[in-house]
């Protein structure tokens, strides 16, 4: 039987360091996968991961745990990410930019290929990348992380409304991005 | 209902908060219209897609790592149960200022003013201005004094220790 994150994190806070391992274990790629659509670069996304853990950690009084553990993770990795992009220069104005521009500097298009294997999730992966830092940072935390509205409207500290024009904003922009290249690959073949 | 209309809902996708018939206008409006047609088809596709996006791989050693940076902050700053801070789990050692000291001198300055009593001196024989000559109990012998001297000593050294012990930890 696999112990709760609970019985894991009450093990940690009774001084079980090493516990703590498991709930790195459990957790560290679907938080890479967010970290890395976050600053899209693997290196900065790595690093960014563990110091989610570390802090995660050394706070772990801060979380209330009769949440889930994984929002909050998330909530600590998204505003670490935000830092490193800052600190990074990957300013807002760089960002959303269309596909067929040049990649932002130390993104890597291809060091992202190599972490997603299938070819058709490579396009969906490249067009939610393009998508700017908060409406892709509301999908990967709606779609693939399956958070509730509420929880990424505290994670992120905006309101609900804030976080359902982001993903409203995100569809229309993927419908018309993924459209776009749809079309063109298709004219391409004729 | 127009083309903008239509493609607006698919893009609230969930979030959109009309009534049934209205959707049932809409979609109706899709099922006959190219463009919102494809766009339909093409957000059902990618909402499906997006729940199911990969997990990149991560390093390997993303564990081993975490736990060994967490150990060198711990071995820095030991703090046996995680996320609290040790000051907040030393125990409390009672006051922070040395009460020994204070306490000396004031069990000195007892015992002379106990020695003393009953053996009055004139320190004040004569009256100067608003001072009137009185009687005061003050120590006589050497001995008391030095006690008394001793204890007023050990006073002001309990009073200060716990200040100069401040300053150097805000200088460190």
């Amino acid at each position: 039987v696999t112990p709760s994150d609970g019985d894991v994190i009450r093990e940690v806070r009774r001084g079980a360091r090493d516990a703590f391992g498991q709930l790195v274990q459990t957790y560290q790629a679907r938080l890479f996968g967010l970290v890395l659509m976050l600053v899209r670069e693997p290196t900065g996304a790595e690093e960014v991961t563990q110091d989610t853990f570390v802090r995660a950690y050394t706070h772990l009084d801060a979380y209330d745990d009769r949440r889930p553990f994984y929002p909050w993770l998330a909530s600590i990795a998204v505003r670490l990410a935000q830092n490193w992009l800052r600190r990074h220069g990957r300013t807002a104005r760089r960002e959303g930019t269309s596909l067929e521009s040049e990649p932002e500097p130390g993104t890597s298009a291809t060091a992202l290929d190599v972490l997603v294997a299938d070819e058709g999730r490579q396009r969906l992966w490249r067009v939610v990348a393009a998508l700017s830092s908060g409406e892709r940072t509301a999908v990967m935390l709606y779609y693939r992380d399956e958070m509730a509205v509420s929880d990424i409207a505290r994670a992120l500290g905006v309101t609900t409304g804030t976080i359902k024009t982001l993903l409203f904003r995100a569809r229309r922009h993927l419908r018309e991005r993924l459209g776009a290249s749809t079309i063109s690959h298709e004219d391409m073949s004729a | 209902m127009t083309c903008n209309h239509v493609l607006g809902l698919i893009d609230a996708g969930p979030f959109a908060d009309y009534p049934p018939a209205h959707f049932d206008a809409a979609w109706q409006h899709a099922r006959q219209c190219p463009t919102c047609g494809r766009a339909l088809k093409m957000a059902t596709a990618f909402t499906a897609d997006l729940a199911a996006l990969p997990e990149p791989t991560p390093p390997s050693d993303v564990a081993a790592v975490v736990l060994a940076r967490i150990a060198e902050i711990e071995h820095v700053d030991p703090a046996p149960i995680a996320g609290v801070s040790p000051k907040r789990l030393a125990p409390s050692r009672g006051p922070h200022w040395p009460m020994w000291p204070s306490l000396g001198g004031l069990a000195a300055g007892l015992v002379v003013v106990l020695l003393g009593y009953g053996t009055p001196v004139n320190i004040m024989p004569f009256s100067a201005g608003w001072m009137s000559p009185g009687l005061a109990g003050m120590p006589a012998a050497p001995t008391e004094v030095l006690v008394l001297a001793a204890g007023i000593g050990l006073y002001v050294a309990g009073l200060f220790i716990p200040l100069s012990g401040k300053q150097r930890s805000a200088n460190g």
